[in-house]
């Protein structure tokens, strides 16, 4: 499944759930768990320069002495790679990472797996690490437990809301906001429903106002002679889930368009 | 602490369970309660209401002509959980059941499927089968 958040986007195990969200595009720290006890933690922080070795000294320092507290017992090792740092450590929990700076973004990251000494945390880092990108480009990735959008850049994550079926992620731009809500159980919400009285009874637009489109509803209005409101909804199938994207904008580059839709749009699934 | 873990903290009424406990538990239907299903694939379930009690309570039930039974209607989630709530399939194999039928995530499943299992446990609707240690 894929997680693209504040710029940067990697792959991870369908039955991992984001744990931890904090911070923005500067700074910030993000882990996804697992059921189990393999976790995998993810901090940036934008720097000019690249990640110097202190800062990992300090950071196993500090999990030595809560390790030692913990169990009494930690080693660690670093190495030097070309782009960064590698480093292993064990203790209390076990964990491999990797601090690394990426140029495109001008952020340093650190990407650590961890768990217990017996889970395949080696493994784990390099499957994450490999499906790791960070850019900085027009355009952004946003995904979590399944919504999957593909918006202009410039966004700010202002409230999210990640529920058993319902994921909700309000984002917001100088004179824009993106509300999107992912909803699963589809099938069973339009046999109850139907999708229009649905999106209608969700959104509190008038059903008159839905109209077909491309890929499912569209709905326009002007509350104000300045500012549009624009609504989509689509029905992904394969997923079984029902999207739902509202852009409340006064520029026109925050009109909605289906190719913000991961599950409609031509977008490289891996891109 | 992942989602599911909050909700799999299931009243204990005296028995505390850790979460590999609860996904190895097998819940079961109660025997008395039974079901009647509709046209379009819920369920409606009929449990017979305690009216017997000696003390106020029980006075007063009989006095106001409570029904002698509660209904509770599920739709075809609940009915899919309530249908495998039968003393075999542990929590974890019910969870694997919806994720495959519904597509869901398992966070999502399992704290959907522990909230539904709370429910219809504090509602005596269920037993929860617990091995022992």
């Amino acid at each position: 499944m894929r997680f693209a958040w504040q710029g940067f986007q990697l792959t991870h195990p369908d039955d991992w759930a984001p744990a931890a969200l904090t911070g923005d595009r500067r700074e910030g720290y993000v882990r996804l768990a697992s059921a189990g006890s393999e976790s995998i933690q993810i901090r940036w922080q934008t720097a000019k320069n690249a990640p110097s070795r202190k800062a990992l000294s300090v950071y196993l320092q500090k999990l030595a002495q809560d390790s030692r507290k913990a169990v009494g017992d930690f080693t660690s090792e670093v190495e030097e790679l070309p782009t960064g740092y590698s480093y292993r450590y064990g203790g209390a929990i076990a964990g491999r990472g990797l601090l690394f700076r990426n140029e495109a973004c001008g952020r340093n990251f650190f990407i650590e797996a961890l768990g217990k000494k017996s889970d395949r945390l080696s493994m784990r880092l390099k499957e994450t690490v490999e499906s790791f990108t960070s850019s900085d480009s027009d355009q952004e990735r946003w995904a979590i437990l399944g919504l999957d959008l593909l918006l202009p850049a410039g966004l700010e994550v202002r409230r999210r809301e990640l529920l058993a079926g319902r994921t909700v992620l309000m984002l917001d731009a100088k004179g824009c906001r993106i509300t999107a809500e992912r909803w699963g159980l589809a099938d069973l919400l339009i046999a109850k429903h139907g999708l229009i009285p649905w999106a209608s009874g969700l959104l509190r637009i008038p059903a008159t106002r839905f109209q077909e489109a491309e890929h499912g509803l569209l709905a326009q209005s002007k509350p104000l002679p300045w500012l549009h409101d624009h609504t989509l909804v689509t029905l992904d199938q394969a997923n079984n889930q029902l999207i739902v994207v509202r852009s409340r904008f006064r520029s026109g580059k925050w009109k909605p368009t289906w190719d913000w839709i991961a599950s409609c749009s031509s977008y490289p699934a891996e891109g | 602490m992942g989602l599911d873990r909050v909700v799999f903290k299931l009243p204990s009424r005296g028995l505390k369970l850790d979460h590999d406990q609860l996904k190895r538990a097998k819940p079961e239907r109660n025997p008395i309660v039974e079901s009647e299903p509709l046209a379009d694939g819920s369920i409606v379930l009929t449990a017979p209401l305690e009216l017997t009690g000696k003390k106020s309570l029980g006075m007063m039930a009989r006095w106001m002509k409570l029904p002698a039974v509660k209904k509770f209607e599920l739709d075809p989630f609940g009915t899919m959980v309530w249908e495998l709530c039968d003393g075999k399939h542990t929590v974890e194999s019910i969870s694997k059941a919806l994720r495959d039928r519904y597509k869901m995530n398992r966070a999502e499943a399992d704290v959907a499927l522990g909230a539904f299992l709370q429910t219809l446990s504090q509602r005596r609707l269920i037993t929860l089968m617990v091995a022992k240690k």
